[in-house]
């Protein structure tokens, strides 16, 4: 259910700059994922760190797969 | 996911895939940044450190890369670059993007995800491929940045066999095609091969050979012989639609020349000699000063890399360069 409602949010983020600045002024990855959790804590959606490492991960799998 | 392309403007598209058939493209946040590294995947790489952009990347529809390019993307690109692979294509695109009001892009993996869609799946048709072709390039080339004013393309090697498709989506750029000495070209790729010319990592099929046929060749065999499907592409092409044909030992002074005439650009004496700053250093690793290695990469060349010039690649050399200096054979 946390992977639902972290898609969720991240779905809701995409429309508001304050919170992907918020976002993106997160240069480091443990504060990054802290800061996540942390607003979308605050909406309401509840999910934890290890949803965003496998979003990452997939993301990367994704990335280093685009010759094949 | 339907993304207002208004949302878009400050991200680029890295990645195009086919998902059970419906095209899909991947973005990444870039702001205002220029991309100044020698491939565009390289840029993107860098930034997809960021914990930001290693967990947001946008998909959508290639609708909405559509509508992005019609209300941001440039009107036209100026010029793009073919080439034989390693013969000096990255040191024009790093020439033309030392000038602010060029955007150069080299060899971005979704156009070739685009152009290679068809032997991924064989329902996609090259109607589609062409309309996909230009909101991706209109997308990747899009203004970021108020001096930006102009869009050069650089192409994979192995985009000499797509020359048609890519001319029937973009009917009126202008096509340069840059190639080398082959044995210089061979012995490069025998000291370090590019991906392109590993059967187990690019599929065969894409130059005509059969997998079985090509594990079975050599290293210097199976190069040859993609350097000379390259070559022949690049010269069925050139019969019907010319384009200019540029020789490596034209470079760098051709870039200011007889390229920018043919791509209709006008540079000012200082931007000429910002280009001639650029050519100064090695085109895929800036910090260091650029030597020319033509005459070391011919008294190194073996006699395997030797026969297959002289029996694969000799003959079309001197095709191409005897349509480049306009002698018909």
């Amino acid at each position: 259910m946390s992977r639902e409602n972290l898609e969720a949010f991240r779905a809701l983020v995409w429309t508001d700059a304050d919170r992907l600045q918020l976002l993106r002024e997160a240069t480091e990855r443990t504060a990054f994922v802290d800061r996540l959790i942390e607003l979308g804590s605050a909406a309401g959606y509840m999910f934890d760190a290890a949803d965003i490492e496998a979003v990452m991960h997939e993301n990367h799998l994704s990335w280093i797969q685009r010759w094949a | 996911m339907n993304l207002d392309p208004a949302n878009l403007i400050e991200y680029l598209p890295m990645r195009f895939t086919l998902r059970d058939g419906v095209p899909e493209v991947q973005w990444c946040y870039v702001g205002s940044d220029r991309l100044t590294e020698p491939f565009f995947d390289h840029s993107i790489e860098g930034r997809l450190q960021s914990p930001f952009n290693a967990f947001f990347q946008p998909r959508t529809s290639v609708d909405t890369l559509a509508e992005f390019a019609r209300c941001y993307g440039m009107s036209e690109p100026a010029g793009f670059v073919f080439h034989l692979s390693r013969c000096g294509s990255t040191l024009i695109t790093q020439m033309l993007g030392s000038l602010p009001q060029n955007v150069v892009l080299s060899e971005p993996s979704p156009v070739d995800s685009i152009l290679r869609a068809r032997l991924r799946d064989p329902q996609v048709t090259e109607n589609q491929q062409a309309q996909w072709l230009r909101s991706m390039i209109g997308a990747l080339g899009h203004s970021r940045r108020p001096e930006e004013c102009r869009v050069f393309l650089k192409l994979d090697c192995w985009h000499v066999i797509f020359l048609p498709l890519l001319r029937k989506a973009f009917p009126n750029v202008p096509f340069v095609f840059l190639y080398r000495d082959p044995v210089e070209i061979m012995v490069s790729h025998m000291h370090r091969r590019g991906a392109q010319m590993l059967p187990g990592i690019f599929q065969p099929e894409l130059y005509g050979i059969r997998t079985q046929d090509a594990i079975s060749m050599t290293a210097e065999e199976y190069c040859a012989r993609v350097l000379a499907v390259i070559c022949q592409a690049g010269l069925d092409h050139q019969r019907d639609d010319p384009m200019l044909l540029l020789n490596y030992r034209q470079l760098p002074a051709v870039v200011w020349e007889d390229l920018a005439a043919y791509f209709q650009i006008e540079n000012s004496p200082a931007e000429v000699e910002q280009m001639r700053g650029a050519a100064r250093y090695d085109a895929k690793q800036p910090s260091v000063e650029f030597a020319t290695d033509s005459a070391r990469k011919r008294s190194s060349a073996t006699p395997e890399i030797i026969k297959e010039c002289v029996e694969r690649l000799e003959p079309l050399y001197r095709q191409l360069e005897a349509a480049r200096i306009g002698v018909a054979r």
